[in-house]
């Protein structure tokens, strides 16, 4: 029999992971990749890589045609789309299934429905479920005049089937939301399916509730994780399970998740998430992908979830699940994202070549990350680069487990957001619990950090003596260069 | 060797003996206080971390165009440096930071223009935003380095920029 294989069109540790899975799992993995990433590590570990033609995403990882064409031509027998770009494309999904290719990840049918946010809102009000506060469909800027004299501001805006947080918008009143609703709207992919506007609660809690299930409806639901610290609505700190939720509403919670999976007839991996505020749960959306977060209720399970992935889209029931399953957390789980960023001037993406690296792990943390020294981080795509978690039986530890595993990483080059990083770690109000929507600017002040006259000299010390050495050379140098003259009188008044 | 260096906006008056290396440790005086100091390691002859008092310092400085330190990154932790002279003969910074900045904005890297909030004539005050760039799912906003006219506006709205191509010009 043919060795089977399985097409990924996507990069960095998503596809790294894929690689890994699929290929201990037996298969021969295919990996699809755009120039600026040819030099890249998926490309270096797996079986076969085939170029894009350009780098642009939507001419690489977003090009459906040129991807089905070559998973045809190829004869692959899976494709995992894994996160981002096409992953939660039904149409994706369904020419896989017209081409008779197993499509890693939920039915077309079912990404149909979880895309369209405020269906799912309406699905989950009808099942009794609580829904924030949200607009209809708006699809001109002048809709906005239609929208209940009782929407709350600030609200959020966000495209009625947009994937990810970098289009999702905060608008603080009416004049302002009308503004960001005319440029989101000009965009073609927007414009489409129109946006909505939903209430922005900065001081909620960010929920999320993973869960697998398979064709027979048996329904594994793993702790909740929390992800409120979030940077334009990309996540940079996440726990698992949360402190800011009571048994009660997390009971109540996997009760929704269940009726939300059940009345869709889900089969896969998913995350049901939820914002709780005053000690409420409110139900936001379902993501049909695996995340940069899996790797949480992985760790909780000791278990791989793309090999779990892979085999419900075979049909394959899940182990040890009879009915509802709901798995009992033994450690706190956090989890830090690592981006290429500069903390010291806005948060800028850096791109570059990265000229070092190193770290050292414990037996509690995982690091999963595309850097090496050499490696080239582009500017095209997304810029988080690694995932940073540890694990331990109490909070707190496991919070100074990873800040101290933060110290032993270096990364030379490029910037990167760690030395932000272990100062979050070190917030009290980390510490204590205060995660909410809008942390990092209202519980967190990053850049007054103010430094103290040691450190100052101490810098200024440094500074100092690698400047002295570089002179030093420079004007050795240049004496040198002035031996060299042949003018005697030259040498004469110049060279002492 | 005597330097002058504005760190973290205070000026240092940093000596040390004109022949040292650092090779070994070897003395350094901030404002009079000392510092010993040991070279760890090096590649291509830059300066990668420096040994104070047995304690390793990962440094990387950051240079303006002209290969002067603009700043400094000690174990991540960034400050922002300026020469001010060496020695009591040369002044490498005598020219206020202001007269050196120019109007011209260039995109740091390649991206997308969302918005662009102003037109070819316009005036521009310093620090206003005047497009928005997106790059890497980020939005970033771009301001005016300086006040002054609108001269010359190298995008518009949609348009895909490359790294280093001209976004505008204030005059």
């Amino acid at each position: 029999m043919k060795r089977q294989s399985v097409l990924i069109p996507n990069r960095g540790t998503v596809a790294l992971d894929i690689i890994q899975s699929m290929r201990s799992m037996g298969l021969e993995t295919i990996l699809l990749f755009s120039p600026e990433d040819a030099g890249s590590l998926p490309v270096k570990l797996a079986d076969r890589s085939y170029k894009f033609y350009s780098s642009r995403p939507e001419d690489s990882y977003m090009d459906m045609d040129s991807i089905m064409e070559m998973a045809v031509e190829l004869g692959v027998d899976f494709l995992h789309p894994g996160y981002g770009f096409l992953s939660e494309s039904p149409e994706l999904a369904e020419q896989c299934a017209r081409h008779g290719i197993t499509f890693i990840g939920p039915s077309p049918d079912v990404l149909r429905r979880v895309r369209n946010k405020i269906e799912m809102k309406n699905l989950a009000r009808q099942l009794g479920i609580n829904t924030i506060a949200h607009s209809d469909v708006i699809n001109s800027p002048l809709d906005i005049e239609f929208v209940s004299p009782e929407m709350k501001f600030p609200v959020i805006i966000k495209p009625v089937t947009g994937t990810g947080g970098h289009q999702i918008r905060v608008a603080e009143f009416r004049r302002d939301a009308q503004d960001k609703l005319q440029q989101m709207l000009k965009r073609d992919s927007i414009q489409q399916e129109g946006v909505f506007l939903e209430e922005f609660l900065p001081f909620a809690h960010h929920i999320e509730i993973p869960f697998l299930r398979d064709s027979s409806g048996n329904l594994l639901i793993m702790p909740e994780i929390e992800s409120s610290i979030q940077r334009r609505f990309q996540k940079i700190f996440q726990e698992s399970p949360s402190v800011n939720i009571t048994d009660d509403l997390r009971q109540s919670m996997m009760q929704d998740t269940r009726r939300l999976v059940e009345s869709l007839n889900y089969v896969g991996l998913g995350y049901a998430e939820f914002l709780v505020e005053k000690g409420e749960s409110c139900f936001s959306e379902i993501n049909p992908t695996i995340q940069v977060n899996t790797l949480i209720p992985e760790v909780h399970m000791l278990s791989n979830f793309i090999k779990k992935q892979f085999v419900l889209a075979r049909g394959e029931l899940l182990h040890h699940v009879d009915g509802l399953r709901i798995f009992e957390p033994k450690h706190n789980v956090i989890l830090a994202s690592l981006n290429a960023e500069n903390p010291h001037d806005a948060f800028r993406p850096s791109a570059g070549t990265v000229k070092d690296f190193f770290h050292y792990a414990t037996i509690r943390n995982v690091f999963k990350t595309s850097l090496f020294a050499g490696a080239e981080v582009s500017s095209t795509y997304d810029p988080n680069i690694g995932k940073i978690l540890s694990f331990a039986v109490q909070r707190e530890n496991a919070i100074n487990d990873l800040c101290q595993f933060l110290n032993t990483i270096l990364v030379r080059g490029i910037h990167t957001n760690l030395l932000f990083l272990k100062k979050l770690l070190q917030s009290p109000q980390l510490l204590r619990g205060e995660t909410i929507i809008d942390f990092l600017n209202l519980r967190f002040e990053f850049a007054k950090r103010p430094r103290s006259d040691d450190e100052v000299e101490l810098a200024a010390a440094l500074l100092g003596a690698a400047f002295h050495v570089e002179n030093r050379r420079k004007n050795y140098k240049a004496q040198l260069e002035r031996m060299k003259q042949p003018n005697l009188l030259r040498r004469i008044f110049l060279g002492r | 060797m005597k330097y002058r260096f504005q760190i973290h906006k205070r000026a240092f008056d940093i000596e040390t003996a004109p022949g040292s290396t650092f090779q070994s440790e070897t003395k350094i005086r901030v404002e009079k206080k000392p510092f010993r100091v040991q070279i760890g390691e090096t590649r291509n002859g830059e300066i990668l971390s420096f040994f104070v008092n047995r304690r390793l310092y990962q440094i990387e400085i950051e240079r303006d165009s002209e290969g002067y330190p603009s700043g400094i990154l000690v174990n991540d932790e960034y400050y922002p440096a300026s020469l001010l002279k060496i020695d009591k003969l040369f002044y490498y910074r005598s020219r206020p930071q202001r007269s050196s900045r120019s109007g011209l904005v260039k995109s740091f890297i390649p991206g997308y223009i969302q918005k662009v909030y102003f037109q070819v004539g316009d005036e521009v005050k310093e620090n206003e935003i005047v497009l928005i760039h997106e790059a890497m799912k980020m939005e970033n906003e771009i301001r005016a380095p300086i006040s002054g006219k609108l001269k010359n506006l190298g995008v518009k709205e949609g348009d895909n920029v490359l790294a280093n191509r001209i976004l505008f010009e204030i005059e």
